[in-house]
């Protein structure tokens, strides 16, 4: 027997590519398509978890500074004429929605002022609703990749796993370095899902709760302008 | 909608980054060291073994437990601790100068008077003991002399002089050594099979049967001695080597221990270097549920004794022999 020959053999044996893309590549193709479709979701998360923290800032800062303009004394007439003209979102939106349906409402000579009170809650909660659905957008994406993420990807170990106990019961030998390649392979299935699936859960919970936050903030201020309007109202009605 | 786009690309840009890095910066992950811990025990020469299995013809016991017969090493006289293979090296040299020549002629002549001096030898052999302490003194001047002889071999001739300046003040040491010990033995010769008594550092003096397991005299071999000859061949002794050195590597399965019924028959090829080819293959089964275990970690043993890092060491002039090989893993009777 030729030792150079003896050598390539065990070599053969041993050499297992154990880098990542080598298990990667080494994986069943149920099991590639597992990893692949949990690195996209991965992707996705974060691109989900950068838009809305970037949102929610904004939508913060848009609220301070309209709370500060809002109470600061100024004519609610000079505001909505400021704001009416441009696309408006959160806070500034509900006021320019019900100073709107108001305005209508006095601008026919103030025939319709019986029922404002209640339309005017209406638009507000209406706007509200719309407020809070492009807060909550894609967040349901973050709760079903964290929730399902482990799964998928244990259900791609599972499946590396019973291909490998498969080989070795074709190439009747049990010995470690049989079984190792094919766990390990599996093994990677299961920390794809985990790396998509931790960060997806922890940004849903801070967001969930920022949302939860936000449209407190925006009926508390709904019901403050609410009760200036229907003041106003009264006012106007009764003089 | 650009919001949006945005954070796809921010997104896609770190993953990329990660999984680049992930593929370059990650290396393929390190193999663990197949070396075990050693554990010193005492060496089991292949005569030695086939004594313990195969036992003392003129004995007529037969136990279960081997004993092996216990030599008063004490009784054996070793050779005196030679200036001899210094003395050798000094001869082998090639002594191009002939002033260098001339400079070595001299000097095997202190060291042969040395190698006669020494007749009683546990002063001579244990020096640290110090039973007779003006010994010490002078043996290690001796022992420094041939270390300069090496330089002048290869240095300049300048330090020559001075060299044997040195010499011949030595010289006046090794007479007084003649007039203490005054019987003669003649020429020490450097046996390698004697390193061990010589290397032994305890007191010569001991008993012999030291330990429970010794007797005075061997057994007739072991009750369930397998050999089936007695005398040692050449197959028996390489079977011993290889078994010798596999079980260095072998840990027996936890829980094994005394199930002496357990025997793994593992196969397995080696190329010349010892090394192994393929993978060792178990033959037969048993109906043991811990045989599996014990198997399994008899051909691990197997694997890690015959690494190219850690090849098997055995004569390569047999190599017919052992190029496949059969042995049999049995726990040891405790």
């Amino acid at each position: 027997m030729d030792p150079a020959i003896a050598q390539q053999g065990v070599a053969a044996v041993t050499a297992h590519d154990l880098s990542l893309w080598g298990l990667f590549i080494q994986a069943a193709l149920v099991v590639k398509l597992i990893m692949i479709g949990l690195v996209v979701s991965s992707v996705w998360c974060w691109a989900i978890i950068v838009d809305k923290t970037v949102l929610y800032a904004r939508t913060r800062r848009q609220m301070d500074r309209f709370e500060k303009v809002f109470w600061s004394g100024q004519s609610l007439e000079e505001l909505y004429r400021n704001l009416a003209p441009r696309p408006t979102s959160s806070m500034p939106a509900l006021f320019v929605a019900a100073m709107r349906e108001w305005k209508r409402s006095f601008e026919g000579g103030g025939k319709a002022v019986a029922s404002l009170q209640m339309r005017i809650e209406k638009v507000l909660d209406v706007t509200i609703q719309r407020e809070l659905e492009r807060l909550e957008a894609r967040l349901l994406v973050l709760a079903t990749v964290g929730s399902a993420g482990p799964f998928v990807g244990l259900f791609g170990t599972v499946w590396g796993i019973m291909t490998s106990f498969q080989s070795i019961a074709a190439s009747k030998n049990t010995s470690l370095a049989v079984v190792a390649p094919g766990i390990a392979e599996a093994l990677f299935a299961t920390a794809l899902g985990l790396v998509a699936a931790i960060p997806a859960t922890i940004f849903y919970n801070k967001f969930s709760s920022e949302v939860s936050k936000q449209a407190n903030r925006l009926e508390g201020f709904a019901d403050e302008f609410s009760a200036i309007l229907s003041r106003q109202i009264d006012e106007r009605t009764g003089s | 909608m650009t919001k949006q786009r945005t954070g796809m690309v921010v997104s896609s840009v770190a993953h990329a980054g990660v999984i680049a890095y992930a593929v370059i910066g990650f290396t393929t992950a390190k193999p663990f060291d197949p070396t075990l811990e050693s554990v010193a025990v005492e060496v089991l020469s292949p005569s030695e073994y086939d004594a313990l299995t195969k036992g003392d013809r003129t004995s007529k016991k037969v136990e279960n437990t081997p004993k092996v017969e216990a030599k008063k090493i004490a009784a054996v006289t070793p050779e005196p601790r030679p200036a001899a293979p210094e003395a050798k090296e000094n001869v082998d040299a090639p002594p191009p100068p002939p002033d260098a020549a001339k400079v070595e002629t001299p000097e095997p002549k202190p060291e042969p008077k040395k190698a006669e001096t020494p007749p009683p030898e546990p002063p001579k052999e244990e020096p640290k003991k110090a039973e007779t302490p003006p010994v010490p003194t002078p043996a290690p001047k001796p022992a420094e002399t041939p270390k300069p002889e090496k330089k002048v071999d290869e240095k300049s001739q300048a330090k020559l002089d001075d060299l044997i300046k040195k010499e011949v003040e030595k010289k006046p040491d090794p007479p007084k050594k003649v007039e203490k010990k005054p019987d003669p033995k003649p020429q020490p010769k450097f046996d390698p099979s004697k390193i061990a008594t010589m290397i032994d550092k305890r007191d010569p003096g001991r008993v012999a049967q030291a330990a429970p397991q010794m007797a005075s005299i061997t057994t007739a071999g072991i009750s369930n001695g397998q050999a089936s000859q007695l005398a040692l061949t050449r197959a028996t002794m390489l079977g011993n080597m290889i078994r010798e050195q596999l079980y260095q590597c072998w840990s027996p399965p936890v829980g094994t221990q005394g199930m002496r019924d357990l025997m793994a028959t593992i196969q397995f090829e080696l190329t010349p270097q010892g090394v192994l080819i393929g993978q060792p293959s178990l033959q037969g089964s048993s109906a043991n549920p811990a045989f599996q275990a014990f198997a399994e970690s008899a051909m691990r043993a197997v694997n890690s004794c015959t690494q190219p890092t850690r090849p098997l060491r055995l004569p390569p002039e047999d190599y017919n022999l052992w190029k496949s090989v059969i042995l049999d893993f049995k726990l040891p009777d405790a």
